[in-house]
């Protein structure tokens, strides 16, 4: 039984046409091993076959394979479609991408073409859902370092607000939404000056968000300005809200879509972004403290 | 002549269809989450339409249990893992999106639990209609019931958790305001549960 499903899958073998080609399936199973996939069940299996397509080469572009993770990614995302990060979902997209690419006598330029307006589609619905939500005006990111546990720190070292009176503002907000009361309220403590500087982050964030989706949307395939741009965007973006998965499929993206010369920025980029798992914050903090 | 002009361009849009298929996905199902997040109650950050880190706005559900006597209590609605029989999974998508059927569902798991009580701490900085309200009610408020697993009534008694008869959940809506520095939270809808 198990050679016969071992001979079938590996009947459905493609080797890989080009380096680039490799380059893309690869980081692809690899970050189907590391964040693929949402709940353990599937999870388990995604470790175990993509590491194993990892291992062994002859199986990494396995078009039955492919097809089994396309499927089972879209069951299981489906189930908890509402609770899913966005970039998992962006990934599901890509995993599909590749699967039609092993199903059909599609070019290489399939994955490069589609991969650009990918990544250009996504920053426009990004800064549109932005614009329609009130992110022009401010207190967006104000709020979200008054409250959000995983930007207090910052807010600590910005405005020396003792941390225990940021924990404080979180404990009030939970209780509040535990109140069946209408237009009650909690009181945060801040400054003038936070606001304003985190203001001009939010307008900047906005236009350089909006600056790569033009810029994957409408230049030429070979330009590397945008390339650059979402470098730019990556690096300044995700050592500040560390999403850890988003950095890294748009880079995956952005390796299948650039050119030769651009594609080592890319990797290097992919591995300076694996530090924004370092808690910089709480370490910062600790030094502070026990000095 | 115009019958094959308009051929030629089926098919070069049929051709453009299969070159970015995945594409067309991506934006239908971003264009269906921006319907669903402005004109009902999906929050912007789920659902494939690519809005985190767009808005404070979030969605929280709150619940008054009613108990067989009329009395009313204050319910804490909590999901977990282990020792509460909501789970995390179903609670969050039901506070990403709480469609009617998905509040209900939520409701009658509430009312079949025991509710344990404990105590709550209204904090310091909560607004003084609000305040005022609390120590005009104080009996309600004093504790806050949380779901829980219990092995067996006797277990569930030794710990005062009790039952209820119905259930009203309401659901709100929290937003920050920059220039008041409040959180403030703004009634969507409710609904009644009876077992």
């Amino acid at each position: 039984m198990a050679y016969s499903v071992l001979a079938f899958l590996e009947k459905n073998n493609k080797g890989f046409e080009s380096f680039p080609e490799e380059l893309i399936f690869k980081f692809s199973l690899v970050l189907l091993v590391l964040d693929g996939s949402t709940g353990w069940g599937l999870d388990i299996f995604m470790r175990i076959t993509c590491a194993l397509m990892l291992a062994f080469d002859s199986f990494s572009k396995n078009r039955v394979l492919w097809l089994i993770i396309s499927l089972l990614l879209l069951f299981f995302n489906s189930l908890q479609f509402y609770i899913l990060d966005n970039h998992k979902i962006l990934f599901v997209y890509w995993v599909l991408l590749i699967t039609f690419y092993l199903w059909t006598d599609k070019d290489s330029n399939y994955l490069k073409s589609n991969a650009k307006i990918l990544i250009g589609l996504v920053m426009f619905f990004a800064v549109f859902q932005k614009l329609i939500n009130g992110f022009g005006s401010p207190g967006f990111l104000h709020g979200r370092f008054l409250f959000d546990s995983r930007f207090m720190l910052v807010t600590h070292f910005m405005i020396d607000t003792p941390y225990e009176v940021l924990a404080n503002n979180q404990n009030s907000i939970a209780i509040l939404k535990t109140l069946p009361n209408d237009n009650s309220f909690v009181s945060l403590t801040s400054t003038p000056f936070m606001g304003r500087v985190l203001y001009a982050f939010q307008l900047f964030g906005l236009v350089f968000e909006a600056l790569v989706a033009f810029l994957f949307l409408f230049s030429k395939k070979n330009t590397i300005a945008k390339d650059i741009a979402l470098l730019a965007f990556c690096i300044g973006t995700y050592f500040i809200f560390p999403v850890i998965g988003f950095s890294s499929i748009l880079l995956i993206l952005g390796i299948a879509q650039s050119t030769k010369k651009m594609r080592k920025f890319y990797i290097i980029t992919f591995i300076l972004i694996q530090f924004i798992k370092v808690p910089w914050q709480q370490i910062i903090f600790y030094l502070n403290n026990s000095l | 002549m115009h019958l094959q002009f308009a051929f030629f361009i089926y098919m070069k849009f049929l051709k453009h269809i299969d070159n970015y298929l995945i594409c067309y996905i991506l934006v239908i199902v971003a264009v269906v989450q921006l319907y669903n997040s402005q004109f009902d109650s999906l929050t912007p950050w789920k659902g494939g339409g690519f809005g985190m880190f767009s808005t404070n706005k979030t969605t929280n559900i709150t619940a008054v249990g009613y108990k067989s006597n009329g009395d009313s209590i204050l319910i804490k609605v909590i999901g977990s893992k282990f020792n509460v029989p909501i789970s995390n999974t179903f609670l969050t998508s039901t506070k990403n999106y709480p469609k009617k059927e998905n509040l209900r569902k939520l409701g009658m798991q509430i009312i079949h639990s025991y509710l344990k009580p404990t105590t709550v701490e209204i904090p310091a900085n909560i607004d003084k209609n609000t305040l005022d309200h609390i120590n005009k009610n104080e009996r309600f408020y004093k504790l806050v019931y949380e779901p829980k697993y219990y092995e067996n009534d006797d277990t569930a008694h030794a710990e005062d958790a009790i039952k209820i008869q119905s259930l009203k959940i309401r659901v709100f809506e929290t937003d920050f305001f920059e220039n008041e520095l409040i959180v403030k939270k703004k009634f969507i809808k409710e609904i009644e549960i009876n077992y």
